[in-house]
């Protein structure tokens, strides 16, 4: 592992811990609560009233109910919770590791040394994807190790690993986004909001598009919307396969043409 | 032959319509110390960023021992103490040292422990709980813990006390006495004046003069009070080279420029009892370069 690696790791260690620690108890809690509301044919009944539209929107459909358990695990945390959470950290962290270190005046000395900003970039990034790809790791174990405990079953590995996939996949896009404003224009802020709109944009355009039919035609800006007509869970990787690579694809090529403007740029000059 | 340490032709970096750095022709020389004098805002950081491959230059050219800045080798054997110096606060003196030992390839571990003990430096706390001196004398080990062919400081002792500036400039005349060479900045005088060859002025992104130490003091203003005996008679202001001049009971105030001779030589027939200086002279001929 390479010195920069390293160092960027042992620098965002403990809070890494803090962030774990959050999202195994949430998933811990999300788990634990499916027994309050497991086949309550009342809760079936009034959300058969609610419009397609809204059911789209928390992530269940006729097949996969609220009450079920993918339809559960799915409108509790993977169709929401779980995406947002690890991108904030996937956003945080990436501004962080080079706008944030830029700004603070901390990559002068380190990139007058006999190094390529290329190789800071790079190693940088790679700090970013263990971090986010660590906190994804944790609680997605804990929650198929818990499932059982709390009868949410029937659900397949294939199912929890596409689903746990598709999830990471849109925080590590969003954790690029951020990553490569900041690359390009150096400042951790514009880096944070850039990132931050995608992510939220990205999920509102995606909801609301279910319900505003001039919103339809550009849902597909959304991120969000590449993985919303895949039902992992029910359905395994059939359908996440081409967007999951395709947003890795997207993830790294955004990445790439941070590093190329990066290595052009003036650092440290605002 | 070797190359110059430093060469910049017409180094120009312009920030829109400010322009930072305005044509810069500077050539420094291995074994060579060169001191960058400017006020605050003149350049001075902007020409040290272009140096070492930080800033792009938007005209003309520069190379560092023979290299283009921008290539990560040419970097290989230079060493770069910034002005505003920032480490991460959780990361401890040390840890920052073997990371910077790890991008060049080679650290020295003894040698480093060895300079933090003379700078009476405690490596192991975090930079966050170090002063604003200790900091400094972090950034001063990095410079000196490997034997590089080119050290550009940007104010190196600012927050150091006169002890330690002592120390740093012992490492200073090691590190010329092996033949490196050095340029250092400073908007004070007495910070290079001791140790630098030559100096260059920059004032607003110009390169007012370049000259040594002694080319400098040659020129430079002499303020003195000559006490004679008896009182002196003779109109002093109308002597060769005397700017002001006026008497004052046994006192002749002057200020000289050029030699002292024809002063004395109006005063004959008076005994000399003493000349006061009153000089900061150089201080003051580099105010003139300022104004």
């Amino acid at each position: 592992m390479s010195a920069l690696l390293a160092a960027a790791l042992r620098d965002r260690r403990r809070a890494w811990i803090w962030w774990t620690v959050a999202l195994v108890l949430t998933a811990f809690m999300i788990a634990g609560s499916f027994g309050a509301i497991e086949g309550q044919q009342e809760l079936e009944e009034t959300i058969a009233d609610v419009p397609d539209s809204l059911r789209v929107l928390m992530g269940i459909d006729d097949e996969m109910t609220l009450t079920s358990p993918a339809g559960y695990v799915n409108s509790q945390w993977f169709a929401n919770m779980f995406p947002i959470l690890l991108s904030i950290y996937g956003i945080g962290v990436a501004a962080r590791l080079l706008a944030g270190e830029e700004n603070a005046g901390r990559l002068e000395l380190l990139l007058a040394h006999p190094v390529a900003r290329r190789r800071v970039l790079v190693d940088r990034w790679w700090a970013a994807v263990v971090l986010v790809a660590g906190l994804f790791v944790v609680p997605s174990l804990v929650l198929v190790v818990l499932a059982p405990m709390f009868d949410l079953t029937g659900i397949s590995v294939a199912g929890w690993t596409a689903a746990s996939a598709a999830s990471l996949a849109l925080a590590v896009l969003h954790t690029a986004v951020t990553y490569a404003v900041g690359a390009w224009t150096g400042s951790r802020a514009v880096a944070i909001a850039t990132g931050a709109a995608l992510t939220g944009g990205g999920f509102l355009l995606q909801s609301l598009a279910n319900l505003s039919s001039t919103l339809r035609p550009v849902r597909w800006l959304s991120p969000w919307q590449w993985f919303a007509d895949a039902r992992p869970l029910v359905d395994g990787w059939d359908g996440v396969t081409v967007p999951l690579l395709a947003t890795l694809a997207l993830a790294a090529a955004l990445v790439a043409a941070g590093a190329w403007r990066f290595e052009r740029r003036d650092i440290g000059a605002a | 032959m070797t190359a110059a340490a430093i060469e910049t032709r017409a180094l120009a970096k312009h920030f829109g319509a400010v322009k930072a750095v305005d044509g810069i022709d500077l050539d420094v020389q291995r074994g060579e110390v060169f001191g960058f004098l400017g006020p605050n805002g003149a350049g001075k950081t902007t020409t040290i960023r272009m140096l070492l491959g930080l800033l792009r230059p938007t005209g003309g050219t520069v190379s560092i021992l023979g290299g283009d800045p921008s290539v990560p080798e040419s970097r290989a054997r230079v060493a770069y103490l910034p002005g505003d110096l920032e480490f991460d606060p959780k990361m401890t003196g040390w840890q920052h040292l073997e990371l910077f030992g790890a991008l060049r390839r080679t650290f020295d571990a003894t040698r480093a422990r060895e300079l933090c003990a003379q700078l009476d430096l405690d490596p192991s706390r975090p930079c966050g709980e170090l002063s604003k001196g200790n900091r400094q004398k972090v950034g001063i080990v990095q410079v000196f813990m490997r034997d590089c062919d080119l050290l550009v400081l940007d104010e190196p002792t600012s927050g150091l006390d006169p002890l330690q500036q002592q120390l740093f400039n012992d490492l200073l005349a090691g590190a010329k006495a092996r033949g490196a060479a050095i340029f250092l900045s400073s908007h004070v005088l007495p910070e290079v004046e001791r140790v630098a060859d030559r100096v260059g002025i920059i004032r607003a992104g110009r390169l007012v003069t370049v000259a040594t130490i002694d080319e400098l003091r040659r020129g430079a203003r002499q303020r003195l009070t000559i006490t004679v005996d008896p009182p002196a008679t003779v109109d002093v202001g109308t002597v060769g080279g005397v700017l002001e001049g006026r008497v004052e009971g046994d006192d002749v105030h002057v200020l000289l420029e050029g030699p002292l001779q024809p002063v004395l030589d109006a005063l004959a027939g008076h005994s000399v009892v003493r000349i006061t200086s009153h000089d900061d002279d150089l201080d003051d001929l580099f105010l003139g370069y300022y104004r």
